[in-house]
């Protein structure tokens, strides 16, 4: 019977879906017994989506200032990579 | 804003040929993704435009050996993920709390020490809330940086195992090793907000 430390462990394996067949077996089996490591999946799970969602929601990126963008074209010229006249 | 595959092919061969047009049609379709990913990354508005404007300098040096094998977001993408990080080498580190504190703790026998509840389904309604999500991401930046780092790579940015030990510099081991830690201290930070079980 797997642990609930050795669950813990393979939690990422599990996720990517990169558990071979005899660790997947054990693992779904020590899962239906133990309500708390069922528990702690699906809050791990959460909290991945949560951090993806928090850092992603927010994201203002339309928002670009036009000086930022005369910034980075004349950094161009600049740096001397503008292509040179004959 | 991404560019279609067609335009994509036009647009890569006006940059190749220096055509002035095509510089600033690229960096208005581009630039707002590159800034929110190095504002993810620094947590500051003055060195993330800094960041932005250094990978597109790298990006225009880089652009005739570009192969077009990725699409040019994804490549101007790496750059300003590639930016970000070398302007965060050369800051000086902030004080952090250890990590070892935040993971699970187990018994002896291997059982965990805290049974924990499901509040799975509060936080998928709570980060609904602005609120919210900015308690989220100011528990992700309680990770220490190395943790914090590999996180927002992997979990956010979606860069592969791989990708995100090369930009790094480290190997595929410690990536895993290092997000797998950093994804079970941010479950206990969150599971102080949406509520854990008490010791056994």
């Amino acid at each position: 019977m797997m642990t609930c430390r050795e669950v813990y462990g393979f939690l990422d394996e599990f996720l990517e879906g990169r558990l071979n067949i005899s660790t997947r077996l054990a693992f779904g089996a020590h899962l239906l017994l133990c309500p708390p490591c069922r528990n702690y999946l699906a809050t791990y799970r959460a909290s991945i989506e949560a951090a993806r969602r928090s850092e992603r929601a927010d994201a203002r990126s339309d928002e670009i200032p036009e000086e930022l963008i005369a910034a980075i074209l004349s950094s161009r010229k600049a740096a001397g990579l503008e292509p040179r006249a004959e | 804003m991404a560019v279609p595959p067609r335009q994509e092919a036009e647009l890569l061969a006006a940059l190749r040929s220096g055509q002035e047009d095509a510089f600033e049609t690229l960096v208005r379709a581009h630039s707002g993704r590159m800034l929110s990913v190095c504002r993810r990354i620094l947590r500051n508005e003055e060195e993330a435009k800094d960041a932005v404007q250094e990978a597109f300098v790298s990006a225009f040096r880089g652009i005739q050996s570009f192969e077009g094998t990725a699409q040019l977001g994804t490549w101007l993408h790496r750059i300003a993920v590639n930016a970000s990080l070398m302007r965060l080498r050369s800051k000086k580190r902030r004080l952090e709390e250890s990590i070892d504190d935040l993971l699970p703790a187990f018994r002896e026998d291997g059982h965990a020490r805290i049974q924990p509840r499901d509040w799975s389904p509060s936080a998928v309604l709570l980060v609904e809330k602005r609120e919210t999500r900015e308690f989220v991401r100011a528990c992700i930046d309680r990770l220490p940086e190395i943790y914090r780092i590999v996180l927002l790579l992997r979990d956010i940015e979606e860069l592969d195992t791989a990708e995100a030990a090369e930009v790094l510099g480290v190997s595929d081991g410690v990536v895993k090793v290092r997000l797998h830690r950093a994804r079970h201290a941010l479950r206990r930070l969150l599971a102080e907000r949406f509520g854990e079980g008490a010791s056994s």
